[in-house]
C-alpha cells in the first residue's frame, strides 16, 4: 500500500483535431458516457473506475469557431490528473478499456487503432501551469485516508453512544483511537510519512543572491515593458455585456446543464487571446510565474486564499492564438467566481488581461476582474459546456482530503498539548 | 454614491411594517392586461412608499416575469432583467440549486409549480388590525375581480414574541443599508446596491438594471427583487426528533439552541453558550462575529444562524475584515412572517415535545436581494444546502436541509464540536418542506406608472 503515497501530479492534455462530419456524434457518444458515469445505480466503467491512477478527467468537444483572430477546428480535448508518468498510464487506460478509447478517437483525425498509445502521446501538449490542491497525495491515498476516517468516525460515535469513550485526557483518547485501529489491522498510518511540497525558500534566496546582478538590465526592460503595457491597455476596448442578453443568457443555460450536479464540479472555459507578440509574450511570463508560485507557494491547499480548488490548469492552443482553462473545483459557481474577485483578483487579472473581452484593465494587475459583473458575465461568455467529467472521489472537498490527511498523519508523530487538542478537532 | 430617492421605492423593500401585525398576499393572474393598466394607473398613489410612515394600512406590489411581460414592458429592457427571475425558480436546474427536489420538488407545490396556474401579479397587504386588513382585502379584490383571478390568498400568523413556529426568536439579523438606516455597525452595513438595482453595489459597480432609451427610461432603477417561498415547518418533527435524543430535559432544548445558533428567547449561543438567560438585551443580540470561536465550540458550524450569515468566520481568508466583507457580498433582506396556528401557544419547547397535531404551519418566507444569484441563491446552495459548509462532511443546514439527499451523501448529521471530541446527531429527518415559490420583481413608483402607461 505505502508504494502508491506520495505520488508527483502528472498533468495530461490531449488535444486531436475531430473529423468535421463526426462532431456531434463524438459530443452524443460523451454525452451518453457522461450520463452513464453519473446516473444514480453506477455500474462501475472499465475506462474510469477501475484506475486508481487518475484523479480527475474529462473528454470534452471544443467547437469549431471563427473568432476575431483566426477560426478554429473542432478538438477533442482530454485531461487527466495522474499518479504515474503519461506511457504507463495511457497503456493502463489501453489494458482497461480499449474498445471505448478506440471508439471516441475513431471520430479524430489521423487515428489508428492499431497504435492507440502512440496517437495519444503525440497529441499531449504541455501543460504551463498546473495548480493541485493536495500535492504528493495519489488517488489511491485519498480513499484510503477516508476509508480510515470513516473507521475512526463510526468508532467515535460507537464509543460516545454507549458512554465507553474515555474522556478523561487528550492523550488517552488518542491511544483509544490507535488501539482501534490497530487491532483492526489497520497499520499503515503508523508507518507512512507525508512527503512534504517543495519549500520556498531556496528559490527566493537564489532571487536574493541574483538581484545585484540583473536588477539594472531588469529595471531598464521592466520600464520599457510597462510603457508598451500601458499603451496597449489603453488601446483596448471592453466588451459591452449588456447587449444581446437574450443570446447570452441561452448560453449560460446550455453549459450550465452539468453544473454542480454534485459537491464537485469541472469549468472548461476558452478564450481568445490578444494579438500581437507583446501580449502573447507578457501572457507566457505571467503563466510562467503563476506556475512557480503554485510549486512552491501555494502548495498546502490554497491558492491565494482559495481552497476549494482540486486542480487547475492554463493551456496554449491553437498555434499560440488561443488559452484553455480547465479546473475541478468544490462547491457552487457563484461561490467560485466570489473568490476569484474577492481573493484572487489580481492574479487572474494578470494572466486574462492578455484575452479579448476581458474587463477593462489597468497596470496589468488592477481592476479588471474587480469589476464584478463585467467579469462574471466574460467567465460565463468564454465557458464551454464539459460532455464528460469524472471525479475519483465526488463525495471529498478539498478541505475533507486535507482533514483526512492530517488525521492520519497525527498517527505517526508526537505531539504537544495543543496539537492534539487541534488534532482531535478533526474529527 | 447616489442619493436614496425615497418617494420612488416602494416601503418594503426598506422597512419591515412592523407595527402592522396582520398581513396577507393576494396572488393574481392577469386576465385583461389592458385594464389591469387602469387600475394600476388609477391606484399607484396608493402603493405605500418608503418616504413616510404607514399608519393603519400599507400596500405593496411586485410581478413575476409573466407578469411583466403581459403588461407590455418593452422586449429590449425584459432581457435585462437577471437570467434567474426571467427563468422563474421552479426550473430543473434551479430547483437542484435550491434544494427543491423529492418532497420540495415543484411538482408537489400548492403555487408557484409547473401545474399550477401561472402567477403574474403579488399583492402585500398589512394593517394594524384583522378588521382593517379584511376591510383592505375586500375593497382591492371587488375593484380588480373583473380583470384578475385571484390564484391565491395567502395569510399570515403572528406568533407570541414575534417568534417563529420551532419556537425561536426569528429575524434579529438583518442587515443595514447605507445611507438609509440609520445607527448601523459598519460590520453590518450593505452598500444601497445590494439591494436596490441601478445603485452602487458591494463591489463598488453600478447594479444592473433594465431600462430603454424610450418608454421604460431608468425602469429597473430603485426596484428590488422579491423572493417568496412557503416553506411548512414540520413543528412536531422537529421537537419530537429532539425528545428521543438520549439525553435529560434541559439538554433537549440546549441541543435545539446549538441547531439554531440562539437560544428561544433570541440569545446567541455564541454569548451564552451553557445556558438560556432569563432576559436577552436588544442591544447585544448581534454582538457576536464567531471570531473567537475558529472550531465551532460556542455556535456549531453547521447551525443554521452561521451558515445563513457566517459573519467573521474565517472562510479562508486570514483576517476578519476581509472575512465580513466577503461574506456581506451574500446578504439579503427578510421579511417573512409565519402562518398557521403554533403547536403550542406559547412556543414553550417541553409543551411542544408532547403536543400532537399536524396543521399546516411555516414561514411565508419574503427576501429582497439586488442579485439573486449572488444573493437569495448563493445562501441556499453554498451555505444551506451544502453538506460540506466550512470543511464539513455531512451536515446540511439542521433545520433546512433537504434530506436525504439524493446522492450517496445523507447530509444527515449534525455536528457539535466541543472539548476534547465531538458529539453528532445523526439522520436528523427533513423539517422544512417547500410548498410554493416565486421569484418576484418589485418596481419603484416611476416604474409603475410606465408599466400602466405603455401601449403596443
Amino acid at each position: 500500500m505505502t508504494l502508491s503515497f506520495h505520488r508527483h501530479h502528472v498533468a495530461v492534455n490531449i488535444v486531436c483535431p475531430v473529423i468535421p462530419a463526426n462532431v456531434a456524434p463524438l459530443i452524443e457518444y460523451l454525452e451518453v458516457l457522461n450520463r452513464t458515469l453519473h446516473s444514480q445505480s453506477t455500474i462501475e466503467h472499465p475506462l474510469f473506475h477501475k484506475i486508481n491512477t487518475h484523479h480527475f478527467c474529462r473528454w470534452t468537444v471544443l467547437p469549431a469557431s471563427i473568432g476575431k483572430h483566426g477560426s478554429y477546428p473542432a478538438q477533442l480535448l482530454f485531461e487527466s490528473n495522474i499518479d504515474e508518468p503519461l506511457e504507463q498510464y495511457l497503456e493502463r487506460l489501453i489494458q482497461q478499456d480499449r474498445g471505448t478509447l478506440t471508439t471516441i478517437y475513431q471520430h479524430c483525425e489521423g487515428f489508428n487503432a492499431a497504435s492507440i498509445s502512440r496517437y495519444l502521446s503525440e497529441h499531449n501538449i504541455a501543460t504551463p501551469v498546473h495548480y493541485r490542491g493536495a500535492h504528493y497525495h495519489s488517488q489511491q491515498q485519498i480513499q484510503d485516508d477516508q476509508i480510515l476516517y470513516n473507521a475512526l468516525d463510526s468508532f467515535i460515535d460507537e464509543k460516545q453512544g454507549n458512554e465507553s469513550l474515555i474522556n478523561y485526557f487528550d492523550l488517552g483518547l488518542k491511544e483509544q483511537l490507535s488501539k482501534h485501529l490497530k487491532e483492526n489491522g489497520i497499520h499503515w498510518p503508523f508507518e507512512t510519512v507525508q512527503k512534504r511540497p517543495k519549500p520556498y525558500w531556496p528559490t527566493l534566496l537564489g532571487c536574493i543572491a541574483l538581484l545585484p546582478f540583473i536588477i539594472f538590465p531588469l529595471g531598464l526592460f521592466l520600464g520599457a515593458w510597462y510603457i508598451i503595457l500601458r499603451k496597449h491597455e489603453k488601446a483596448d476596448i471592453p466588451e459591452e455585456h449588456n447587449n444581446n442578453k437574450a443570446a447570452r443568457h441561452n448560453h449560460i443555460r446550455h453549459v450550465t446543464q452539468e453544473e454542480q450536479q454534485t459537491i464537485q464540479s469541472p469549468m472548461t472555459s476558452i478564450v481568445e487571446i490578444k494579438p500581437g507578440r507583446f501580449r502573447l509574450v507578457t501572457l507566457k511570463v505571467i503563466l510562467w510565474v503563476i506556475n512557480l508560485l503554485a510549486d512552491i507557494f501555494y502548495n498546502k491547499g490554497k491558492l491565494g486564499s482559495i481552497n476549494t480548488i482540486h486542480f487547475a490548469r492554463w493551456l496554449i492552443i491553437d498555434n499560440n492564438k488561443r488559452l484553455v482553462f480547465l479546473s475541478n473545483y468544490d462547491g457552487s459557481w457563484e461561490n467560485y467566481l466570489g473568490d476569484f474577485i474577492d481573493r484572487a483578483a489580481m492574479g487572474l487579472t494578470a494572466v486574462w488581461s492578455n484575452t479579448d473581452g476581458f474587463p477593462t484593465t489597468k497596470r496589468l494587475l488592477l481592476q479588471g476582474a474587480k469589476n464584478d459583473t463585467a467579469f462574471k458575465a466574460y467567465a460565463r461568455k468564454s465557458q464551454l459546456k464539459t460532455h464528460c467529467w469524472y471525479s475519483a472521489y465526488p463525495n471529498l472537498t478539498l478541505r475533507n482530503i486535507l482533514n483526512n490527511s492530517h488525521i492520519r498523519q497525527g498517527f505517526n508523530k508526537t505531539m504537544n498539548e495543543k496539537q492534539l487538542s487541534t488534532w482531535l478537532a478533526r474529527f | 454614491m447616489q442619493p436614496i430617492n425615497f418617494p420612488n421605492i416602494q416601503s418594503l423593500i426598506l422597512y419591515a411594517y412592523k407595527d402592522l401585525h396582520h398581513a396577507t398576499y393576494l396572488m393574481l393572474h392577469i386576465e385583461h392586461p389592458d385594464l389591469f393598466k387602469q387600475w394600476l394607473s388609477d391606484n399607484v398613489d396608493n402603493f405605500t412608499t418608503s418616504d413616510c410612515q404607514a399608519e393603519s394600512t400599507a400596500i405593496n406590489i411586485a410581478f413575476t416575469a409573466p407578469g411583466l411581460n403581459k403588461l407590455n414592458l418593452s422586449q429590449h429592457t425584459y432581457q435585462q432583467f437577471s437570467r434567474e427571475f426571467k427563468e422563474g425558480i421552479a426550473t430543473t436546474k434551479r430547483s437542484q440549486v435550491l434544494g427543491d427536489e423529492a418532497s420540495n420538488s415543484p411538482e408537489k407545490w400548492n403555487w408557484g409549480g409547473p401545474s399550477t396556474p401561472v402567477i403574474d401579479v403579488l399583492l402585500l397587504c398589512y394593517a394594524d388590525s384583522d378588521s382593517a386588513l379584511k376591510a383592505q382585502i375586500s375593497h382591492i379584490t371587488t375593484e380588480i375581480e373583473a380583470y384578475t383571478t385571484q390564484l391565491q390568498e395567502l395569510s399570515t400568523h403572528s406568533l407570541f414574541e414575534r417568534k417563529e413556529h420551532f419556537g425561536f426568536k426569528d429575524g434579529l439579523s438583518q442587515p443595514k443599508i447605507a445611507g438609509i438606516h440609520t445607527n448601523a455597525k459598519e460590520n453590518n452595513t450593505l452598500a444601497p446596491g445590494e439591494l436596490l438595482l441601478g445603485q452602487e453595489s458591494g463591489y463598488g459597480t453600478t447594479t444592473p438594471f433594465p431600462h430603454d432609451n424610450e418608454n421604460f427610461k431608468h425602469f429597473g432603477k430603485d426596484g428590488s427583487y422579491l423572493v417568496f417561498r412557503q416553506l411548512e415547518q414540520d413543528v412536531k418533527g422537529f421537537w419530537h426528533y429532539l425528545d428521543k435524543q438520549n439525553t435529560e430535559e434541559d439538554n433537549k432544548v440546549y441541543l435545539a439552541a446549538k441547531m439554531v445558533g440562539r437560544w428561544p428567547n433570541g440569545a446567541p449561543i455564541s454569548l451564552f453558550p451553557t445556558q438560556e438567560p432569563d432576559h436577552l438585551n436588544p442591544a447585544i443580540a448581534n454582538d457576536f462575529n464567531y471570531s473567537d470561536d475558529p472550531q465551532g465550540n460556542l455556535c456549531p458550524m453547521a447551525s443554521h444562524i452561521r451558515r445563513t450569515n457566517p459573519r467573521a468566520t474565517d472562510l479562508g481568508l486570514s483576517n476578519v475584515k476581509d472575512n465580513i466583507a466577503s461574506v456581506n457580498h451574500h446578504r439579503i433582506i427578510r421579511r417573512g412572517r409565519p402562518y398557521g396556528k403554533p403547536l403550542h401557544k406559547h412556543l414553550s419547547p417541553t409543551a411542544m415535545m408532547k403536543a400532537d397535531d399536524s396543521e399546516p404551519r411555516g414561514l411565508h418566507f419574503l427576501c429582497f436581494n439586488a442579485d439573486l444569484s449572488r444573493q437569495f441563491e448563493f445562501i441556499q446552495q453554498t451555505w444551506v444546502n451544502n453538506e460540506k459548509f466550512n470543511g464539513l462532511y455531512n451536515d446540511l443546514d439542521p433545520l433546512l436541509g433537504t434530506r436525504p439527499k439524493e446522492h450517496d451523501i445523507s447530509g444527515g448529521d449534525f455536528t457539535i464540536s466541543q472539548k476534547p471530541m465531538r458529539h453528532k446527531l445523526k439522520n436528523i429527518p427533513q423539517f422544512v418542506t417547500t410548498k410554493g415559490g416565486a421569484y418576484f420583481f418589485m418596481p419603484s413608483i416611476s416604474a409603475l406608472k410606465q408599466l400602466a402607461n405603455s401601449n403596443q
